[in-house]
């Protein structure tokens, strides 16, 4: 019959019939194919970490239980939930100081698969426009990462470079929102200004809470090498942390928060929940630093002085400024693993693990040539006086002690005159 | 033609040798088509489907896409990325472009039809042809190796602007080297054919006996013959400029990766210079064969001679030679000097003409006909219908100060679509269903053909037609993720019915491939003459053997003579004597 | 199923300009496809030049399709016998080549003015005595992914120290002859307005200079147009059109922010 078919004999009583039935199978086909859900996507464990504490810390050969791989990835989704399902410790408590930090709306808002706008409810916005540079753990590894220069930030050792606070203490939300809103010009960074004002809001929580998620991850592989094969903790009895995916029941939240308050609390969201208080305030910029005041070159002459002396700008950024001084530096993501023993930066073959375990290729950071009028952290004086005071989180540019507010405006005169300068 | 036949006997004795010989290494200009016809359907399908994800991006963007979402970007929730995207659409162009529509053009029915229809026995060089077909194999594993590298695949667009392809994307390498393989491959067919047109020509075959088909082919060749060199040398600067640190083509002290190139001094417009000095006539090198397989088409079909086939002739011919100094209509805002884009402007006007007049010769052509309306009539109607959306939005951005606003918006996507898909394609479509019955001796299902053409042509429209208004609105191409401009949110839902209208047309396409094989084994027996056509390969049986015509066939008028009062048949063979 | 198929192509030129008519004047469902409004004075002849070039496109095409629909529709029917043998027609042959040929060389010569005053003919100003070119008020800088903003302080000069530099917003003074220019630090970027019907490509090593004399003060925002990367989508900023003593107003207030506190205080 099917033979005959296809020779356009009888063609009416054909075209039902198997024909018919064979391209529903085919489409049936197709569209089962298509319309399977993938798995939903999941937190990386942080390997790199893991690599580098078992090098760091125990002997040649020997290798952390691999149980407590299952107990941190278990407590973690407890504590944390998944990508689709954000949780956030100790938010249901009353007056619990975790509900100034995060909003679990805001939270959910960021997390998840992109939704469809005209549904009335947002969610996905992270893996939107964050996660394909950032990853959907925010370890700076996503798909699009190895094309870039610089890397895109990862956001689990809690370190952000531009932020109006000390080094060490955690970036302001407002800080977070302003990088946000401008983007990091010079990189690949962009601007998301046009997204709306709770968007911007709810990704400014989902980094906040990427970050103390991997904080506290790393806390806990630390923890671990310590332990020698005991488990980490009592893990309520009735209890299986690997199904928490959804609402953990009252009784075990309770013992569970019991559990790692102490790490949470004291080591990671102190950190956090304190921030505020370390800004930086910015002093009044002194009059001769607007250049139609006649004293300006005076000031940024004497701030070329600092530049090459006291400050010792020049180690990295060159006499001219061009960046082109010390170029053997890394950053501390880098240097985080680099350091481990047995790696040679100059042999791939020495640290190949650590890239198959998802470490990206180790580049040096370059100082900023400032020959441009282009500023990572913002251009505005103020912006100057902050990267210059405060120096650069996770970078080798430090913060500036010794100079005196006044030697600070000199300096941030100078680097301001540099691209307008004769050369 | 004898002694040139004879060496390429196909090995007697052993059969694995005889079929290598026969059907891979082949220097039977047939089974060369043929294995063009076979590899680019196989890339049609592959770029459709990257056209389709292009399409999935553009609806839904950032949702996990089905099947590719799955084994691509997992661990990130199955979205395509920027890059990604960038990678689908370069692909997909390329693919479409180099290894489909060119090659099935000039690769598979150039082939198969010019020695036939010419009453020759076989290419003038047959195995420069076979080295023509095996060229396009380095390019194949370039692309494929090219298009693996995900995150880093070739993502500068099928016009590979630099500095972007210069100074990014890793696998670009690779994609320049694939195109050089192309254009030797098309630069080898291109030699053949004009040498075996113009050298071994049936007796009584003059120039102006030749179907169109081969005087489409004819003047492909001539200008893949001379614009070709020019991609080629192009291709090799750029890739110097990526490999060995030249400058042809970059400006000094970019910023890239961090750092200040302080080497440059090169003229990025210097390759859209070049490159589109190939690739506008390369737009004529995608068009013209089908048109002259669908004047064939249109003629047989209407039973009636072709409306002035001097004219027709001559406007190809000018659509050629002119297609030699339009390319700068592609940078009318480039950046190119402005006066310069006055004498563009007034090229690509008059270059509409002789397209313009031959879309009238066409309806002369079916005009007063007894028109047989088969599968391979509708879609060369079909040609003609989307021919003339093509041309005349093609008019409304020739004008230098429309085309500010419509520059690399969805009205060019629009526009190249209705060419390259509307008409190109279709005009594919309509070769295939008329000449299967020669190449493979069975007949394609009419039934079939005729619901593939009507779900194909209506879906096309849908998909093809509003992007017009997208581009009307500023829509750019090549954004992944264009509502993330507040101007451009409204148009979702017209984009969402653009994608689902591609998805129907993609899956119709199933019915023509199902088609295509069902009836490669069960299709009805053809018989040498089933359209009753005049042109010579009609004459022979379906399929040809090796060596084409087993005596000289001698032709005594052109190939046009349907209807011919006080004849006996509607039809008039070339070879038949008075 | 002559008929069939004739409706089938009779369906392209009809719907195709119903759409068209339908986009044109906003009727449901393509209310707004149509070119977005248009804030500039120089913009209105590309708007003009589109109506028109659109008009003899539709009746071209009504022309042609229904010809085919007509043939298809009496020329395919089963019963008919014979075909009439034609092979050409002198006359109506040198009709179809000269008038769509006038009509072309109209389209081209129509143009010429519009072209001029979009990128030939550069704004002027009267100073005293002499006719000059008015000078770029905003150099515009294309970076992946980004656009900057480089105005001139106070000294009207720019590559000076009060240059006030702004990432991703343009303000700029409505009402007046403004021009801009433009450079690229890295790849090909192009500069795109649409509501201001303004595109030109950045070509990094080129100086290029568009200019524009938008009518109103409102927002509206600049796109790229060239491909410039995985980003290429995300490279967008905003641009707000304003009276030219509010632009002056802003320009000081943006060069004394700049001098005297962060950026983030300025915002609040």
């Amino acid at each position: 019959m099917f033979l005959r078919f296809f020779r356009g004999e009888q063609l009416k009583v054909r075209l039902h019939g198997r024909w018919i039935a064979g391209l529903i199978a085919v489409v049936a086909l197709l569209v089962n194919a298509g319309c399977e859900k993938s798995p939903s996507p999941q937190f990386r464990f942080n390997e790199v970490e893991l690599l580098k504490l078992q090098k760091n810390k125990l002997s040649a050969g020997e290798k952390i239980d691999p149980a407590y791989r299952k107990q941190i990835g278990d407590l973690s989704t407890a504590l944390f939930g998944t990508p689709d399902q954000p949780k956030f410790p100790f938010l249901n408590e009353p007056d619990s100081p975790a509900q100034k930090l995060i909003s679990l709306d805001k939270l959910r808002a960021a997390a998840g698969p992109v939704s469809n706008e005209r549904d009335g409810r947002t969610s996905g916005l992270y893996r939107k426009h964050c996660a394909h540079c950032h990853g959907i753990t925010g370890d700076g590894a996503g798909p699009t990462a190895l094309t870039l220069n610089p890397y895109p930030r990862d956001f689990r050792l809690g370190k952000y470079k531009f932020k109006s606070t000390p080094l060490r203490t955690p970036p302001t939300d407002k800080d977070l929102t302003t990088v946000l809103r401008n983007g990091i010009p010079g990189t690949a960074m962009p601007s998301f200004t046009t997204l709306k004002e709770n968007e911007i809001a709810a990704l400014v929580d989902y980094v906040k809470y990427l970050s103390i998620r991997g904080e506290f991850e790393r806390k806990l592989l630390d923890e671990a090498t310590n332990r020698n094969g005991e488990p980490l903790f009592a893990i309520p009895a009735g209890f299986d942390p690997g199904t928490a995916d959804a609402e953990i029941p009252k009784e075990f939240e309770d013992q569970l928060y019991e559990l790692v308050g102490d790490y949470l609390n004291d080591e990671i969201l102190a950190r956090w929940l304190e921030r505020d208080d370390g800004v930086t305030e910015i002093p009044d910029a002194p009059k001769t630093l607007d250049p139609k005041s006649p004293e300006f070159w005076n000031l940024a002459l004497e701030g070329q002085k600092l530049f090459a002396g006291k400050a010792n700008c020049v180690q990295c950024h060159g006499q001219s400024g061009l960046g082109d001084g010390q170029l053997a530096n890394y950053d501390d993501w880098t240097n985080d693993w680099i350091k481990t023993p047995g790696v040679d930066i100059t042999r791939q073959e020495s640290y190949r693990d650590f890239l198959a375990a998802g470490a990206l290729h180790p580049r040096p950071i370059r100082p900023r040539n400032l020959d441009f009028p282009i500023y990572r952290g913002g251009g505005s004086v103020g912006d100057l006086y902050l990267r210059i005071k405060n120096g650069i989180e996770g970078t080798p540019m430090p913060s500036s002690v010794s100079l005196t507010d006044e030697e600070v405006w000199a300096v941030v005169a100078f680097v301001k005159s540099l691209p307008y300068a004769e050369k | 033609m004898t002694a040139i036949h004879k060496q390429h006997e196909p090995a007697a004795g052993n059969p694995l040798l005889n079929f290598l010989g026969t059907y891979v290494f082949a220097r039977d200009h047939k089974i060369i088509g043929l294995q063009f016809l076979f590899s680019t359907l196989i890339w049609l399908a592959i770029g459709g489907l990257l056209a389709l994800a292009i399409r999935w991006q553009l609806a839904w963007p950032g949702t996990e896409i089905p099947i590719l979402g799955r084994w691509m970007f997992a661990s990130e929730g199955g979205m395509i990325t920027g890059e990604y995207y960038n990678v689908l659409f370069t692909m997909h162009a390329t693919i479409m472009i180099f290894f489909v529509v060119i090659p099935i053009l000039a690769g598979a029915f150039g082939n198969y039809l010019i020695p036939l229809m010419i009453g020759a026995r076989d290419m003038a060089f047959p195995t420069l042809n076979m080295f023509s077909y095996w060229f396009m194999w380095p390019a194949f594993v370039c692309m494929i190796a090219a298009m693996r590298q995900a995150g880093t695949g070739p993502s500068a667009g099928w016009t590979s602007y630099p500095p972007l392809s210069v100074l990014f994307g890793e696998a670009q390498g690779l994609w320049l080297l694939g195109l050089v393989f192309v254009g030797i491959a098309s630069m080898l067919g291109a030699i053949n054919y004009i040498t075996t047109i113009i050298q071994m020509r049936a007796p009584g075959m003059t120039l102006l006996r030749m179907p169109m088909t081969v005087w489409g082919m004819f003047i492909t060749a001539i200008l893949q013959a001379f614009a070709l060199p020019v991609l080629t040398a192009a291709l090799l600067m750029l890739l110097s400029d990526r490999m060995f640190n030249t400058s042809f083509f970059l400006a000094e002290g970019l910023e890239v990766g961090n750092t200040l190139r302080l080497q440059g001094g090169g003229e990025p417009l210097l390759w859209q210079h070049l490159f589109w000095f190939y690739s506008h006539p390369a737009v004529y090198i995608m068009i013209l064969p089908a048109m002259g397989m669908v004047s064939d088409i249109l003629s047989c079909f209407s039973r009636k001679p072709l409306f002035g086939y001097r004219p027709m002739v001559f406007s190809m011919i000018a659509i050629a030679g002119m297609g030699f100094i339009v390319w700068g209509h592609h940078m009318f805002i480039s950046g190119m000097n402005y006066f310069l884009s006055v004498s563009f402007l007034i090229s690509t006007m008059l270059i509409a003409l002789p397209s313009g007049v031959k879309v009238f010769n066409w309806l002369g052509t079916i005009w007063g006909g007894r028109l047989q309306l088969t599968s391979a009539m509708l879609c060369a109607m079909g040609f003609l219908s989307m021919f003339v959306i093509g041309g005349l939005s093609g008019v409304v951005m020739a004008a230098p100060p429309v085309d500010i606003m419509l520059h690399d918006t969805y009205y060019i996507v629009a526009h190249f679509h209705y060419v390259l898909f509307g008409s190109s394609i279709l005009g594919v479509f309509a070769a295939i269903y008329y000449w299967f019955p020669k190449m493979f001796g069975r007949t394609m299902n009419e039934t079939l053909g005729k619901f593939h053409f009507l779900v194909t042509f209506v879906a096309l429209n849908c998909t093809f037609f509003p992007m017009h208004f997208l581009g009307a609105r500023g829509f750019p191409r090549r954004y992944a993720d264009p509502y993330v401009v507040e101007a451009f949110r409204d148009l979702q839902p017209l984009n969402e019915f653009i994608t689902w209208s591609a998805f129907v047309m993609g899956a119709v396409q199933i019915v023509f491939f199902l088609n295509f094989f069902g009836s490669l084994f069960f299709g009805r027996k053809a018989e040498t003459n089933p359209w009753h056509s005049n042109t010579l390969e009609w004459t022979v049986p379906s399929p040809p053997s090796h060596g084409n015509f087993d005596f000289q066939p001698v032709v005594f008028r052109g190939p046009y003579e349907y209807s011919v009062p006080g004849h006996s048949a509607d039809f008039w063979p070339q070879t038949e004597p008075e | 199923m002559n008929r069939f198929w004739a409706f089938l192509f009779l369906l392209v030129p009809v719907l195709g300009i119903a759409s068209y008519l339908m986009a044109a004047f906003g009727i449901w469902p393509l209310e707004g496809m149509w070119l977005p409004d248009n804030y500039s004075d120089a913009g209105r002849t590309i708007d003009h030049l589109w109506n028109v070039i659109h008009i003899i496109g539709a009746v071209i095409l009504l022309l042609t399709g229904l010809a085919l629909a007509f043939a298809i529709g009496r020329f395919g029917s089963t019963k008919r016998q014979s075909a009439s043998y034609f092979s050409h027609n002198t006359q109506i042959e040198i009709l179809w080549s000269i008038i769509p040929g006038a009509i072309l060389v109209f389209i081209a010569l129509y143009q010429m003015k519009s072209w001029e005053e979009n990128k030939l003919a550069r704004p002027t100003k009267q100073v005293g005595s002499k006719t000059e070119a008015v000078a770029p008020l905003v150099r515009v800088i294309g970076r992946r992914f980004a656009w900057e903003f480089h105005h001139a302080g106070e000294d009207g000069r720019l590559d000076t120290l009060d240059d006030v530099i702004v990432e991703n917003e343009l303000v700029i003074p409505a009402h007046v002859d403004v021009v801009l220019e433009l450079e690229s630090r890295d790849v090909i970027h192009s500069f795109f307005v649409p509501n201001l019907r303004l595109k030109q490509d950045i070509v990094p090593g080129l100086n290029q200079l568009i200019w524009f004399h938008a009518d109103r003060e409102t927002t509206t925002s600049i796109i790229c147009a060239e491909l410039c990367g995985w980003g290429h989508y995300t490279m967008q900023a905003s641009m707000k059109l304003v009276s030219r003593s509010e632009y002056e107003q802003w320009l000081k207030d943006a060069s004394t922010a700049n001098l005297t506190t962060s950026k983030q205080d300025s915002q609040e």
